[in-house]
């Protein structure tokens, strides 16, 4: 019982911001002081669907540099979690806090650097650049919690497989990926979540010539159109929650795999 | 298929750059044996099986499989088998797919899969499992789907690390006559490693006795009852009684008495060693040549046998031997009795063998030696 109430208390208060969000959207007249909209329209979204917007640009422009930063993410984050998690080597303590540096650094402080950097060698403006540098905040996740999946795995599969004659890259795709594949999903939405959210490295190193969905977010809510703004708001959290429901089967159950963020 | 000889030639491993885990071992293992490498944890045992199978790189040796050097062969190609003592199965498959591994891995078309899958569950007892899930079989029978997975590509070579320990012990001895009857009926030159005496005896046509990297006996595993070549191999059998004494001529003498001895052995100080069981109770006073009179030091009632601990009838010397005797006979302690020790499981060890007992192990005065040279 008090569990139910502790969960409905947590739905309603996540819930609860996105509510105005939702109604300001479909809004066509809201005038103070009415409590709430007296009239009910989908011009917001009609006018992000019309020809000439900027929506369609900025899906693109997102996905393309999100499923990028995911997968690389994903890659070093495998690679790095699978050192953390079996190995023990010589400063392992130091590499750790290396790689989860990013976290405790405000990104902000370290990306004028390398913005000046990324100018010098073609980098900055350009959706490669912007790519790169939302490995930053990415990259730090998903080494924890491959981390975390790596320490309660058992490499004798591997053994077990090369005994059985499977090569390196068999044991790889037929035994490791499948092993971890429920924490690299969870890791994987996390990256793509961060890279899809980030909006002040974008700003940085993308100049504003590449114009991702939080940077059109952000000049539709100062250009003084809260309904077009809502609208793009409700389109702008759609991707990251379909992924959501796509992985939530690991995010539960036995199957969890985000115990590594309690290393945070 | 004619079965594979295994040979280690001088094989040695270190880990870190003291002790060696493996030291300098050499052994043969005949065609279709089953041989034990048996030894306390941290032994080398698992090494050693570990180097055959090519998970761990010796540091100098060569491993042959018949005549061809496999040293350098990488795992994935050498023509072994293995069962760890976790069953390992791969979560994401079902049983058939596990079992079908190996043979996916060489390629073969599916239908001879297929086949394969079916017949060898059939040899481990599981026809039908083929599509169950891996959470849905016990222990047990995890073990011999594991099994069925490491014979199902022919293997010249079947190592088995362990494969018993997580089991319970019905489980155990079932797994253990399936895993001998399987071994003899494909004729599979077999390695078993295990900590357990019993379960070495049992299973094995050999047992090597491994302590600190070494073998101390590589024999049928009836001489490590009758004929131990050490002290050491001695105790690890639970034999208990070690006599000191002198062999002079055809007689052995310590503070029991004087026992006929085979006259092959040497004179000189030596350690008398007699198994528990070959020594017996007579009525009455001593009358052959081995019988001697005994006082009862204590008892210890066991169910199916009675353990009796006895000092020399005299009353002096510090010695004790003990004996299982049937579970009706009740001596009271002090009760003088007599005992005969059986002539032909009377065993005698060169005395100096004692100087290898396992307390004064190299590896604590390694630890001494450096301990000291950092109080430097």
């Amino acid at each position: 019982m008090r569990a139910a109430i502790g969960r409905g208390v947590l739905v309603v208060g996540l819930l609860i911001p996105l509510v105005p969000l939702a109604l300001w959207s479909i809004t066509r007249t809201w005038q103070y002081p009415a409590l709430l909209p007296q009239e009910f329209g989908m011009r917001g979204f009609q006018e992000l669907g019309r020809p000439g917007s900027d929506l369609l640009q900025g899906l693109t422009t997102s996905s393309i540099i999100a499923v990028i930063v995911t997968f690389a993410a994903a890659a070093v984050g495998l690679s790095a979690g699978r050192a953390l998690g079996l190995h023990s080597f010589r400063s392992k303590r130091l590499v750790q806090f290396l790689m989860l540096a990013p976290v405790i650094v405000p990104a902000f402080a370290v990306t004028m650097g390398i913005q000046v950097l990324f100018i010098r060698v073609g980098l900055a403006d350009t959706l490669w650049g912007v790519a790169l540098v939302h490995m930053i905040p990415t990259v730090p996740y998903v080494t924890l919690v491959m981390g975390s999946v790596f320490a309660n795995y058992d490499i004798a599969y591997e053994e077990q497989a090369r005994v059985l004659g499977a090569s390196s890259l068999s044991i790889f795709w037929r035994v490791t990926l499948p092993a971890v594949f429920p924490g690299l999903a969870v890791a994987s939405l996390f990256a793509f979540v961060i890279s899809w959210s980030e909006y002040i490295l974008t700003l940085l190193v993308g100049g504003g010539a590449v114009k991702t969905m939080p940077l059109l977010l952000f000049a539709y809510i100062g250009g003084n159109d809260s309904t077009r703004a809502a609208a793009l708001g409700i389109i702008f959290i759609i991707p990251p929650l379909l992924l959501l429901a796509l992985t939530s089967r690991y995010l539960t159950g036995s199957k969890k795999a985000i115990s590594g963020l309690g290393q945070l | 298929m004619s079965a594979t000889a295994v040979s280690l030639s001088n094989l040695t491993k270190f880990y870190g750059n003291h002790h060696p885990a493996v030291n300098s071992l050499s052994m043969r293992i005949e065609p279709g044996e089953l041989v034990s490498l048996l030894g306390e944890s941290g032994c080398g045992k698992t090494t050693t099986l570990r180097m055959i199978a090519g998970l761990v790189r010796p540091n100098s040796g060569a491993i042959l499989f018949d005549d061809i050097d496999v040293t350098d062969m990488s795992t994935e190609k050498r023509p072994v088998g293995m069962v760890f003592q976790k069953s390992l199965l791969f979560p994401h498959m079902s049983i058939a797919e596990n079992v079908g591994f190996g043979l996916r891995m060489q390629k073969a078309p599916q239908k001879e899969i297929d086949e394969k899958v079916e017949r060898m569950l059939g040899l481990v007892q599981l026809e039908g499992y083929g599509s169950r899930r891996v959470g849905q079989l016990s222990g047990g029978q995890e073990q011999r789907v594991s099994l069925a997975r490491a014979l199902i590509v022919e293997p010249d070579v079947l190592l088995l690390d362990e494969p018993l320990s997580a089991l319970d012990a019905n489980l155990r001895v079932q797994m253990r006559d399936l895993i001998r009857s399987i071994q003899q009926q494909i004729g599979v030159t077999t390695v078993f490693v295990t900590h357990d005496q019993a379960e070495a005896v049992e299973v094995s046509d050999r047992i090597a006795l491994i302590c600190d990297g070494k073998i101390e006996q590589y024999a049928a595993p009836e001489d490590f009852y009758t004929a131990p070549d050490s002290v050491r191999v001695a105790k690890f059998f639970g034999t208990s009684n070690l006599l000191e004494g002198n062999a002079q001529g055809g007689t052995f003498t310590c503070e029991f008495g004087s026992f006929p001895i085979s006259s092959g052995h040497a004179s000189g100080e030596g350690i008398l060693v007699i198994r528990q069981e070959e020594i017996s109770i007579v009525d009455g006073q001593p009358r052959d040549p081995g019988d001697v009179s005994v006082v009862v030091e204590k008892i210890q009632y066991l169910g199916t046998k009675t353990r009796i601990w006895v000092k020399p009838g005299n009353g002096s010397g510090s010695a004790s031997v003990q004996l299982d005797a049937s579970p009706s006979f009740r001596p009271l302690a002090g009760e003088t009795t007599t005992l005969r020790f059986n002539p032909r499981r009377i065993h005698i060890l060169p005395a100096e063998v004692r100087s290898e007992e396992p307390e004064f192990s190299e590896e604590s005065e390694n630890f001494v030696s450096t301990v000291k040279e950092k109080s430097r």
